[in-house]
């Protein structure tokens, strides 16, 4: 083992001094070159999760408390960039803490339905037989339901708050990914690394964790990644029909909701909440797909 | 394949078992008592028991209960909430609602053409906008119209479709006070133009999404198709593109996008709930989601287990429609 790991280094080594010098910026701009989209919903991704790190500092009025000399339903300006709600409260600021609501029940939801979705992959690909049945049937149970039904059920059985539409998109999550992930597990158990692994007399748990979930990280990376723009759209959806976040709280689907709620329709303020939830959903699908072709090309059309 | 069918069909009845097991209880632990709705929150306790009777709610919950704090630890009952829902579903008995007293036989006569007429539509705007594209950006591989198509059809998968929605209702609203008609549907035979002007435009909001789908899937199937030996065979012989495509490629490009469009039907009756609330569509959709309101529980366990054997049978269908398609698959 030790001697492998020596040659293993050495051999890096060799490869680092064999590939052409080139500065950073080159690197850069070939990445950028091969995949524009990719970095373009990278670059979104980044400026919305600083918008929602630092929402109090970026936006310029308090989302909740009201204002009683602000118009009502005003169109945007310079002080209200994206116009006011029937209270006058300020669409801008609250758009900009609605990205914080938004980013954390995707990130939370898809980072927990993924985990437990890898471990649940992980046994049922590995373990096989009866374990597998049992969580084979049960994905298909959840799969063979419209999604949308499901959450809506979930989140009025759990009431609305936050904390439920985190877990009832994790829930959700859950189901598709651990599928994905028993075929991959399937597909490397035959390899030859896992014999040799199990030759020398790796226990079950360390064959499991140590060589087998590495190679299935990177796909559920991409995965999750995908799968983000599809939980914010969940929870969009969810809250606009009003099972998902609470009336006060600044959320993108409550907001469009509230427009449509007071009639006659202010378009600004049912607009701009939505072309947020485009951009953001926008951002995670283009990002997610050009991982999915730089890492894993074979997944095309799979997901 | 007699043997397959039959064996999915077995498979798909115990995938509704579970269903019905999950929705049943899910909906029972849910708070709040279909009691309050019809004699408020301070209803004295006898009239509550009366309507808990009257609803069959004083019921064990199965057939089989294990109480581990008695002695006799399994206790059987012939007169069970999830046993009567069984026998109901069973012989097609649907109920009546909790809320206000409507059969829901009735609810789904009215109500099915809609969802059925809406969802049709839908199929029809995703197969003419989705295929047709898909072709032409992958025909014209890296041409301004693939990135056209291309662009559109991953901003179509972002759009939330509620929003879309209602900015489709209101904006002709604003500007020229234009709505098409709301509420009450009319009948197709009697009225077509009507009917269509009610019709298409939530269908078209509810098809985007599906839309785009199959775009992406079209155009990534039949550049997968014209990479291949047979296609190349034909261009040396010397065939026009026409028919290299028409009578080649495109047959079996297709093969998998039949597929897809019926794996939407599921994804499409999820999306009929936000589509029929906005556009005011009496359909099923909108009956389930203000069933599901007002807690409502009987209908929405009721319409959600016929939902599953919808979808159920739609996988099905959509399995051997893939064999007869394609004769390389054989299901043993």
């Amino acid at each position: 083992m030790a001697t492998d790991q020596a040659a293993g280094v050495l051999d890096a080594q060799i490869a680092e001094s064999l590939r052409p010098k080139r500065p950073l910026y080159v690197t850069v701009w070939n990445l950028v070159r091969q995949n524009p989209l990719g970095v373009f919903g990278l670059l979104i991704v980044v400026g919305l999760v600083i918008v929602a790190v630092f929402a109090p500092l970026i936006a310029p009025h308090d989302v909740g408390t009201l204002e009683t000399s602000a118009q009502v339903k005003a169109d945007p300006s310079w002080s209200n960039l994206f116009g006011t709600d029937h209270l006058g409260r300020d669409m801008f600021s609250r758009v900009v803490f609605g990205a914080r609501i938004s980013l954390m029940v995707g990130f939370l939801a898809v980072g927990g339905g993924t985990a437990i979705a890898l471990v649940l992959g992980i046994i049922s690909g590995y373990a096989g037989g009866a374990i597998d049945n049992v969580i084979q049937r049960a994905v298909d149970t959840a799969i063979a339901f419209p999604g949308l039904l499901l959450l809506l059920i979930l989140a009025q059985v759990l009431g609305p708050s936050v904390q439920t539409v985190i877990l009832a998109v994790g829930i959700f999550i859950i189901f598709p990914v651990t599928r994905v992930v028993r075929g991959a597990v399937l597909s490397e158990r035959n390899n030859q690394y896992v014999e040799a692994a199990r030759a020398i007399g790796a226990s079950t748990p360390r064959i499991l964790f140590q060589h087998i979930a590495p190679n299935i990280v990177a796909l559920a990376i991409i995965i999750a990644t995908t799968l983000l723009g599809t939980a914010i759209l969940a929870e969009a959806a969810l809250s606009f029909l009003g099972l998902g976040i609470p009336v006060p709280n600044p959320s993108w689907g409550t907001d469009v909701a509230e427009a449509r709620n007071h009639l006659p329709l202010h378009i600004w303020w049912a607009f701009f909440p939505g072309a947020a939830i485009t951009l953001t959903v926008l951002a995670f699908n283009l990002l997610g797909d050009s991982l999915r072709d730089v890492f894993d090309p074979r997944l095309r059309g799979r997901l | 394949m007699q043997a397959y069918i039959i064996r999915r069909l077995i498979t798909g009845v115990f995938i509704l078992f579970i269903l019905s097991l999950v929705v049943f209880l899910l909906l029972r632990i849910a708070p709040g008592d279909p009691a309050n709705l019809r004699c408020g929150l301070d209803c004295p306790p006898e009239r509550r028991a009366a309507i808990h009777a009257a609803l069959g709610l004083d019921k064990p919950y199965f057939p089989i209960s294990i109480d581990f704090t008695r002695a006799s630890v399994v206790a059987f009952s012939g007169d069970s909430q999830y046993g009567s829902w069984m026998v109901d579903v069973v012989t097609g008995d649907l109920g009546v609602s909790t809320f206000n007293g409507q059969p829901v036989l009735d609810a789904l006569k009215q109500r099915l053409p809609v969802t059925l007429e809406l969802l049709i539509i839908t199929m029809l705007v995703t197969v003419a906008a989705g295929i047709p594209f898909g072709i032409i950006s992958a025909l014209f591989r890296n041409s301004p119209p693939d990135f056209a198509v291309r662009i559109v059809a991953v901003l179509w998968l972002a759009v939330p479709s509620f929003w879309i929605a209602t900015l489709v209702l209101f904006i002709p609203l604003e500007l020229w006070g234009y709505a098409p008609p709301l509420g009450r549907t009319v009948d197709f035979f009697d009225n077509p133009w009507d009917n269509l002007r009610q019709f298409i435009p939530p269908a078209i909001v509810l098809g985007l999404a599906s839309a785009a789908g199959v775009m992406r899937l079209t155009r990534s199937s039949l550049l997968e198709v014209m990479r291949t030996d047979y296609i190349r065979t034909a261009q040396s012989k010397g065939l026009r593109d026409t028919v290299v495509v028409g009578r080649h490629a495109l047959k079996n490009s297709l093969i998998p996008v039949v597929t897809v469009i019926g794996l939407q039907v599921s994804a499409l009756l999820g999306g009929t709930v936000i589509i029929e609330q906005i556009f005011a569509l009496p359909g099923l959709g909108q009956y389930i989601l203000q069933s599901l309101i007002v807690k409502d529980f009987p209908v929405v366990q009721t319409m959600t287990l016929y939902a599953g054997v919808a979808v159920v049978l739609m996988n099905l269908l959509v399995d051997i429609s893939y064999a007869w398609l394609d004769p390389r698959i054989r299901y043993a």
